[in-house]
């Protein structure tokens, strides 16, 4: 459980110390106070980076230099172990990170010891928009469940900008062959790992986004996942193939945008194009024959999926961030998503502009505005 | 600036050296104001005397004061074996322990169109001559970057079916390290590379 929160210059909070409790947190104010502000600081401090902003210096209050956070709480796992950990960002500079006692510059050491997860606005969109949340979702869990995930994903990026470096400007007489082999080997290598792990990550998945599923729209409806790489695999045989002959397949495909991809200048295929799709059990796909409601409630799901898979990674040391997604469901959507997030959740915070819009009690409510947050 | 220009120039030479801040620069050149001219004088020369005369050997590309360095011209070590390493330090790194007996080869960097290094600025050329006369055993020690597996696929393929052992150095757990302390990564790779007894 988190327990306690400090806040310094983060975003539009001057500074706060603020009691976390057990249960479900409200917190309220009117738009531009500042509501999601609190709940990304809570999320950057325990996971070490922001759902909102690539840049460290976007979080720095304006008229700061520097900004700092600090959490305390309890981790249970056998026994119950106290902890503290935070972080000052100066801008334009490195981070200072301290965890425990222990003190380093990589903001990643504050990821892995507490989950928390986000359910904002975008996650309605999930389904419907575009394949990157969609990766973004799959990597967020894939990196939890897979120690080499973040290092597979980060190795990738690399060299996909090295390989269309190459395919843009490099001279490529000189062992043109050779070189396109040695990019391309090592880039379907991490390749079909991270396929593969995502694959994983997606079929864990699917009795959970079921479940969930069918709670918030009350529906019979199953759905299935399937994964779009570009080999025509199914999500099972993508699991279950071996890594060597997954290599062989996603080579071949390579061989042959060989030269298309030499005229663009570009890589044309990779893990940076995959995606995967939400079915109906008749295998259409939802994005197109889902109504509205069909794929708000299962762009909810998928939230409330990768809760519970963190939560059982961290086993139960997990808190919920909730902004803001009461808004475009009807009466009776809303009671089943406050009905499963109450129910299975022990730590809810809960951002809202309007309190009448609650579909349950709270426990705690916080009061934010212009930046100021106080306990009611 | 309360400081005189020349003073001033010193300490703007000395920030530009890596892993040196404006702070530690000007503690440096406060120190050699403090010294003799004598000493001052010394490192002066040294400086231009190892630009002038330090260049990379025409074989190895490790640095020498003469056409070949004391590494390629010493006919005591094994002719037949390169160990291929990033750079001149890392050559270093093998020979304050002696146990490595064989030549080396300095690659100047890893494979990166980002920097736009390609084989030739490499000197990949240079290296496959030499083992085209008559090496049997090539070692990669290049780091664990997807750059440094790049290059070593792209030399393997530039060798062609030349008749080679080709090895590289293993990744895993460091001698001496507990293995509650080693980091997840770090061991799953030390489990991938795990051997028979």
């Amino acid at each position: 459980m988190l327990k306690k929160l400090f806040i310094t210059d983060f975003r539009n909070i001057n500074s706060a110390e603020i009691d976390l409790k057990p249960g479900l947190t409200l917190i309220s104010g009117d738009n531009g106070q500042g509501k999601t502000n609190f709940l990304e600081a809570l999320f950057m401090v325990s996971q070490g980076w922001s759902f909102r902003s690539r840049s460290h210096d976007d979080v720095i209050n304006w008229d700061a230099k520097e900004c700092m956070l600090r959490v305390q709480g309890e981790i249970a796992v056998i026994s119950e172990s106290e902890f503290e950990q935070g972080f000052l960002l100066r801008r334009r500079r490195g981070a200072e990170v301290r965890v425990d006692s222990q003190k380093s510059t990589n903001m990643g050491e504050l990821h892995g010891r507490y989950g928390c997860v986000y359910m904002g606005p975008e996650d309605i969109a999930l389904v419907r928009g575009a394949p990157e949340l969609r990766r973004r979702w799959v990597d967020v869990l894939m990196s939890k469940s897979h120690p080499d995930g973040l290092d597979l994903l980060r190795k990738f990026r690399r060299i996909l900008r090295q390989r269309n470096s190459w395919l843009k400007t490099s001279d490529q007489n000189f062992y043109g062959d050779e070189q396109w082999f040695a990019l391309t080997d090592i880039f379907v290598q991490l390749w079909s790992q991270i396929s593969q792990r995502r694959a994983q990550v997606l079929e864990d998945c699917i009795p959970l986004l079921n479940e969930f599923y069918a709670e918030i729209s009350g529906g019979a409806e199953d759905i299935n996942l399937s994964y779009i790489n570009g080999t025509g695999l199914e999500l099972a045989e993508l699991v279950s193939i071996d890594l060597q002959e997954l290599q062989q397949i996603l080579l071949e495909k390579m061989e042959k945008l060989k030269a298309r991809e030499q005229i663009m200048g570009l890589t044309m295929a990779g893990a940076h194009r995959e995606d995967f799709a939400l079915n109906f059990s008749h295998g259409k796909d939802f994005r197109y024959n889902g109504s509205q409601g069909q794929c708000r409630s299962a762009g909810l799901a998928l939230g409330l999926t990768a809760f519970e898979y963190t939560q059982r990674y961290f086993q139960q040391n997990t808190a919920l961030l909730v902004d803001d997604i009461f808004a475009e469901l009807d009466a009776k959507r809303r009671q089943s998503l406050a009905n499963l997030i109450t129910k299975n959740v022990k730590q809810v915070f809960a951002a809202l502009p309007r309190t009448e819009d609650l579909p349950f009690s709270s426990d705690h409510l916080l009061q934010v505005q212009k930046g100021e947050i106080t306990t009611l | 600036m309360y400081s005189p220009p020349s003073l001033e120039r010193l300490i703007n030479e000395f920030a530009r050296l890596p892993s040196i801040g404006r702070k530690s620069a000007r503690r440096l050149a406060y120190h050699i104001l403090n010294q003799k001219a004598e000493s001052a004088q010394n490192l002066a020369h040294a400086l231009v005397d190892a630009k002038d005369k330090i260049r990379p050997c025409s074989r190895c590309r490790h640095y020498s004061e003469s056409e070949l360095c004391i590494i390629c011209s010493n006919p005591r070590r094994e002719q037949n074996k390169i160990c291929v390493v990033e750079k001149s330090a890392d050559i270093e790194a093998f020979e304050a322990n002696g146990i490595y007996r064989g030549l080396y080869h300095v690659l100047g960097g890893t494979l990166s169109p980002l920097d736009g290094i390609g084989p030739q600025e490499l000197h990949l050329p240079l290296l496959l001559e030499r083992i085209r006369g008559g090496v049997n055993e090539i070692i990669f020690a290049l780091g664990s970057s997807p750059e440094a597996d790049s290059t070593v696929l792209l030399i393997d393929r530039m060798l062609g079916d030349t008749p080679l052992k080709k090895t590289r150095l293993a990744r895993g757990i460091p001698m001496g390290s507990d293995l509650e302390f080693i980091d997840e990564l770090t061991m799953l790779r030390a489990f991938e590379a795990r051997e028979q007894i």
